[in-house]
């Protein structure tokens, strides 16, 4: 096979961007128009950009220009970012990819987008993904599939597969995706960059269309930790509007209830039936690599991990059914266009006709686990089991900083294959589900190639609440891995 | 696991969702697969989980006035409005 690196290309580090454009050594837009001129050429092909909008960009900019005449100083001046099309923009549509949305202006921005714009960022574009985030591989979308940036015909990866696509080729430095149980750190995995799932509370969902409330978190993609670490500081601010949103003080005494003592947990279930052997042997050296940096390395089992992937489908669909219950064809959104009789037909049609049957499908199965007589068997005994799978989480970081394996048991698959067989494409979701079941932060970097050329991704996660941990050993193993030598 | 036809229906019904016969079946047997996988939960002991965590902590905050202008904006999302309503069909008096 032919190895066709033309859509690929490395970025410079959002660090760099913020001081030429900060110093005036250019233009404030000569980083957002690179970053055009690349969706312009790519993005026919890769289909990551799902909205742009030309006159959003420019009065950004202007008041970008403003700011730096008046000598303000902007940690991420100029900085183009591209955000997953479930975040509210109110100048750019937000459809969360879903034929239910098309055409609908938020109100207002979400609040990470507000940090962002307030940091000096430029809001490009909008990202596909896979619709209300429901997906691991990004073909769910009203806008069509995601191309992955290392072989065309295969998946990107999702639900954020356009956050993590858009990284890859280069559009831009930066963008944000939403994780509920996996959807920032695979896509980053399949697509060779680095996505951060924050612990959940760490960043306000204030304007991020609720899939499963208990689960969602928005975090940062790019190509370098870096660059990630320091968007997860301008968006990991507390938001008193956010009432899930956990303050400084809380935050730090949580973290305290933790130490650090130089060990790293491998989990066994991780490597489980299933997984790609080129994927287990690089994890394998990853460990070496750890090793020979001075931690101790134990690999240990979580046998009620096997439970993870049910307890979250009853969870997820429990909320989203009840989240999505708002789509109703009246105030906003998809209304039918047949002629209708009463309120209840209204209802039924716009649902029907605006949803797809993935997205129908985790309504009703959600519907049915909350309903009388199947609750305590569904979804009290998968919330039981939630419970238990954090505690144990909990209990092993008394014990160990970090816990890490595959961010993915396979990797970039090829296109039609998920649609084909639902259940196993949940199973696909293994490595990443249990993670924010328990609530914590986990990044995936990008480590090595398998033998066909496609990326592979190590998971860490990390104690609550210490990203800024998770950061700094993520960027160890980033500087052994060099795998920012595979891009252009 | 089996999923009737009467139990689609109702969880259609439930769900504000118009299904064909075709998407019956087909629901059906998607839901089932899921409900035939969860399961394997029953092998999970949970008899010793007792209190949630969101059950002991509520959150509150102040109340604040603020003056709001999104009405127009609001509308505008809007299928169908009058003056500053949001137009639906006719709710009473019908099947």
């Amino acid at each position: 096979m032919t190895k066709d690196k033309s859509y690929l290309a490395k970025v410079k580090s959002v660090k760099d961007i913020a001081r030429d454009v900060g110093s005036f050594s250019v233009d404030p837009s000569f980083f957002v128009k690179e970053s055009m001129n690349i969706i312009e050429k790519h993005n026919d092909v890769l289909n990551c950009v799902v909205s742009i909008d030309k006159n959003s960009i420019e009065s950004q900019l202007k008041i970008l220009e403003e700011k730096l005449n008046k000598g303000v100083k902007l940690p991420l001046a100029g900085v183009p970012v591209i955000v997953k099309d479930n975040i509210c923009t109110s100048d750019f549509p937000t459809t969360a990819c879903s034929k239910m949305l098309q055409g609908f202006y938020p109100t207002q921005d979400a609040f990470v987008v507000n940090e962002l714009k307030h940091s000096g960022c430029i809001i490009v574009g909008k990202a596909n993904c896979d619709e209300f985030a429901m997906g691991n591989s990004n073909e769910n979308s009203f806008f069509g599939p995601v191309s992955n940036p290392w072989n065309i015909s295969k998946v990107s990866g999702g639900s954020s597969g356009g956050s993590a696509v858009a990284v890859a080729s280069g559009m831009v430095p930066l963008t944000l995706g939403s994780d509920t149980g996996g959807s920032i750190r695979q896509p980053a995995s399949l697509c060779g960059v680095v996505g951060l799932k924050p612990t959940y509370g760490h960043v306000s969902r204030r304007g991020l269309i609720a899939y499963a409330s208990s689960l969602d978190q928005i975090g940062p993609l790019g190509q370098k930790v870096e660059d990630v670490a320091l968007a997860m500081e301008i968006i990991g601010c507390h938001d008193p509007l956010d009432s899930t949103c956990v303050d400084e003080n809380e935050r730090r005494g949580i973290q305290k209830r933790f130490q650090k003592r130089g060990k790293i947990g491998v989990i066994k279930e991780f490597f489980d039936k299933g997984i790609n052997s080129d994927i287990s042997e690089e994890i394998g050296n990853q460990i070496q690599n750890l090793k020979s940096l001075g931690y101790q390395v134990e690999t240990i089992s979580i046998p009620l991990l096997e439970a993870a992937l049910a307890a979250y489908y009853i969870i997820a669909t429990a909320e989203a059914s009840s989240n999505l219950a708002r789509y109703d064809g009246v105030r906003y959104g998809y209304r039918t266009k047949e002629s209708v009789r009463n309120l209840d037909q209204l209802y039924r049609k716009s649902r029907s006709e605006g949803f797809s049957s993935e997205v129908k499908k985790r309504i009703m199965l959600g519907t049915f686990v909350l309903s009388h007589g199947y609750f305590e068997a569904y979804y009290d005994k998968a919330r039981k089991v939630r419970k238990n799978i954090q505690s144990q989480f909990y209990r092993l970081f008394n014990e160990f900083d970090f816990l890490i394996g595959p961010t993915s048991p396979v990797t970039a698959f090829d296109k039609g294959k998920t649609l084909e067989d639902s259940l196993a494409s949940y199973l696909l979701d293994v490595c990443t589900i249990s993670v924010n079941l328990a609530g914590l932060p986990a990044i995936s970097i990008p480590v090595g190639l398998d033998r066909k050329g496609l990326p592979i991704g190590l998971q860490v996660i990390g104690q609550p609440f210490d990203e800024s941990s998770l950061v700094s050993i993520a960027e160890k193993i980033e500087k052994k891995a060099e795998f920012s030598r595979h891009f252009n | 696991v089996k999923i009737e036809q009467d139990l689609i229906q109702r969880l259609s019904q439930l769900s504000q969702l118009q299904l064909s016969q075709e998407e019956e079946q087909w629901y059906s047997e998607e839901i089932g697969k899921i409900l035939g996988y969860v399961e394997l939960l029953e092998r999970f002991q949970t008899d010793d989980v007792q209190e949630f965590d969101h059950e002991k902590t509520s959150f509150f905050r102040d109340d604040f006035e603020a003056k709001s202008e999104v009405i127009t904006k609001v509308l505008s999302q809007a299928p169908s409005t009058e003056q500053s309503m949001f137009v639906v069909p006719k709710v009473l008096g019908t099947e």
